[in-house]
């Protein structure tokens, strides 16, 4: 089964090191692109960026 | 081959062959009714005359007729043969009697009748399709991708179904009939039994059962099911099995023993109330997080604690801003121990979590490492989520399952249903709304207020009909599919994206996840010292391990090609490789551990305190031992 663009474009963007900061801003948008039988696949991107974007780092 | 496998694979063959001139048949009426609209009058490119839309449907009901009704007859008429083989191989068995050509044939006229429907229903839809591009003005090109939708996509994905489930029924229908009419009483469950091959069919391959002990099998629910007549539907939609008479005691004991299924599944506990599995919840939090006096003396310094005796924090805790300092963190994790925030969260999904936690406290001893400490929805999407032994959880994603674990499918998909009949109705009534605008927009001197009642209206319902098929998805999507197949060794594509997908049931596969998270537990909290965290992270000893293993070269991306990803999402990175493997190496499924995890693991397991230095690392210090 082929991915769609906006799956792999996410698949793409999760593995940028350092994380974009705008990275759930644009995960949201992708999500709202990929067809329905992804979308429970593309739940995982969000768990996947939550181990770094929910680090605690000194402000 | 045995005479029923024999007759099965030429069944087989025979729906292939029939999906085959159908979707021909298809293509063939889809480039019919694309040249039929190519027909239609233009005006700048664009359909516009009503009166060619409304007399298209008689055109298009003669294409349907020749191309696809005549196909259908010609296929239907290879039943005749499919019964007579039936017969043969059923004598095979035992002495049967004939079957009255008149059932045959009333077989055969219902079967036609199902496709007539499924004619008659995309000929309104295509009809429908025809009148709106023509309404709205649709272009040429447009209107004929909107047909060749209709056509190519959900006539023939229907159709092929229909095709390959009206011959197995038919062919279950004579066999069942000559069967009882033949005096038997007992049936075997006859099929194939490969990677296509659903869980629920997979248990009952090659089973002798009683008439009692089928109808009652049969009144439990599995994905995939299509209705509670196993004689008719056996395992449901596209389902390749069947029931054969078993006449003779030898043929029971030939075959009775064949392999069926390995994995046990898992037993839903019973059903607490909100309240009560928030009480149990919370007793199991606080009960693994009770610091002793003398908790920084024992050898594995299960709690995770600095010297001051609080809790290591790394990640945010519930309800952090970003402007929580690291000591407000602390602070904040320490209060939140021991508790369950459970804002969302049904009485089912807690009952899952509180029976999760009793395995959870088994995977902590185990891997020498503090249990879960508290329990929150999750901030975003994410499914489950997992950091300083707080584990998220998302109740809009869960419930649903939880829901499907405790009471069936059913419930869930007559919710869906009942969603998608509602949309169906606004978009019906959308369709009211705009033929209104075009007709005030066509008269003389429009009226202004009509029609912004009317744009307005338009809106609100269509917002409403986009929120019903959103719940319809979103419920239709919370039923499990089929468990995956793939082992080690198999064409990689076929791996599933998720570990959870090796396992076909709600409840599976929350505590799937919970493990994958609680392996997340294991790598943030074994042998951790503290200093892990902030601003450049480098992570636990277990972790930097990983990271090693996974990568070949991780300047360029280039994963190590050694290692076993037994799921796409293990690609992702060293930590998610790591929590999927420890998910399927508790769950069951070793066999598709990466063998060095596996050994990492067992390790882990058998070691009485924590590593020290396995596979020439020290996991003290985090680097190879010297």
């Amino acid at each position: 089964m082929s991915l769609s663009k906006a799956f792999k474009r996410a698949s793409e963007i999760v593995q940028e090191e350092p994380l974009a900061q705008d990275i759930i801003k644009q995960l949201d948008t992708l999500y709202d692109a990929v067809p329905e039988d992804e979308k429970d696949d593309f739940l995982w991107f969000y768990e996947q960026v939550e181990l770094t974007t929910n680090l605690l780092v000194e402000v | 081959m045995a005479a029923d496998t024999d007759h099965f694979d030429a069944l087989d063959s025979l729906a292939d062959t029939h999906q085959k001139k159908l979707a021909e048949s298809l293509v063939t009426l889809e480039n019919r009714i694309a040249d039929l609209v190519a027909t239609a009058p233009l005006q700048d490119g664009k359909l516009f005359d009503l009166e060619w839309a409304v007399n298209a449907r008689n055109e298009l009901r003669q294409a349907i007729n020749e191309d696809y009704l005549t196909e259908v007859d010609s296929i239907i008429r290879d039943y005749d043969q499919v019964a007579v083989d039936a017969a043969t191989m059923l004598g095979e068995y035992g002495d049967i009697v004939q079957l009255d050509q008149d059932v045959i044939g009333q077989l055969q006229q219902m079967t036609f009748q199902g496709f007539e429907d499924l004619g008659a229903e995309h000929l309104d839809i295509i009809s429908k399709q025809v009148y709106e591009s023509t309404l709205t003005g649709a272009t040429f090109a447009n209107s004929v991708n909107a047909v060749r939708e209709v056509v190519g996509k959900d006539m023939a994905r229907y159709a092929s179904q229909q095709v390959h489930d009206s011959l197995m029924q038919f062919d279950r229908a004579v066999n069942t009939k000559i069967a009882l009419d033949s005096g038997a009483t007992r049936f075997k469950y006859r099929g194939s039994d490969d990677s296509k091959t659903r869980t629920f069919c997979r248990k009952h391959v090659n089973k002798v059962y009683t008439i009692d002990e089928i109808n009652e099998i049969w009144q439990g629910e599995w994905t995939g099911k299509s209705s509670s007549n196993a004689f008719a539907t056996a395992g449901g939609y596209n389902c390749r099995h069947r029931f054969r008479p078993v006449f003779d005691d030898l043929d029971v004991e030939e075959q009775a023993g064949e392999p069926v299924e390995t994995i046990q599944k898992r037993k839903v506990p019973e059903k607490l109330t909100k309240k009560a599995a928030v009480a149990s919840v919370t007793s199991k939090l606080k009960k693994s997080t009770v610091k002793p006096k003398d908790f920084r003396e024992r050898p594995t310094d299960q709690y995770g604690v600095g010297f001051d005796g609080k809790y290591h924090t790394r990640f945010k805790p519930y309800k952090a801003t970003r402007y929580t300092t690291p000591d407000q963190a602390a602070d904040m994790l320490e209060e939140q121990a021991g508790k369950i925030f459970d804002r969302g969260m049904t009485d089912q999904t807690l009952t899952l979590l509180d029976s999760a936690l009793d395995e959870t406290a088994e995977l902590a001893t185990k891997f020498k490492v503090p249990n879960i400490r508290t329990v929150v929805p999750v901030s975003g999407r994410a499914t489950m989520s997992m950091g300083d032994g707080r584990l998220g959880i998302n109740p809009t994603y869960w419930n649903p399952k939880a829901q499907i674990a405790f009471e069936g499918n059913e419930t869930i998909l007559k919710k869906a249903a009942k969603k998608r009949a509602e949309a169906t109705a606004l978009r019906s009534e959308l369709d009211d709304i705009i033929v209104k605008y075009r007709d005030e927009q066509d008269k003389a001197i429009p009226d202004a207020a009509t029609l912004k009642l009317l744009a307005r209206d338009h809106k609100k319902k269509l917002a409403k009909a986009k929120a019903a098929e959103k719940a319809a998805n979103k419920a239709e999507a919370a039923v499990p599919a089929p468990a995956n197949t793939w082992q080690v060794g198999d064409d990689l594509d076929d791996r599933p994206w998720s570990a959870k997908e090796y396992y076909d049931n709600a409840e599976d596969q929350f505590a799937n996840t919970i493990r994958h998270e609680f392996g997340h537990l294991v790598h943030q909290e074994h042998n951790r010292n503290g200093t892990e965290g902030g601003m450049f992270d480098t992570g636990t000893p277990i972790e930097k391990y990983l990271e090693n293993l996974f990568w070949a070269d991780k300047s360029t991306g280039r994963r190590s090609p050694v290692r076993v990803f037994p799921t796409k999402y293990s690609e992702a990175n060293h930590k998610e490789w790591w929590a999927e493997n420890f998910a399927l190496y508790n769950g069951g499924r070793k066999d598709l551990v990466d063998p060095k995890l596996s050994g990492l693991m067992d390790e882990m397991v058998s070691k009485d305190g924590r590593l020290t230095v396995f596979d020439e690392w020290d996991f003290r210090r985090g680097e190879y031992a010297k």
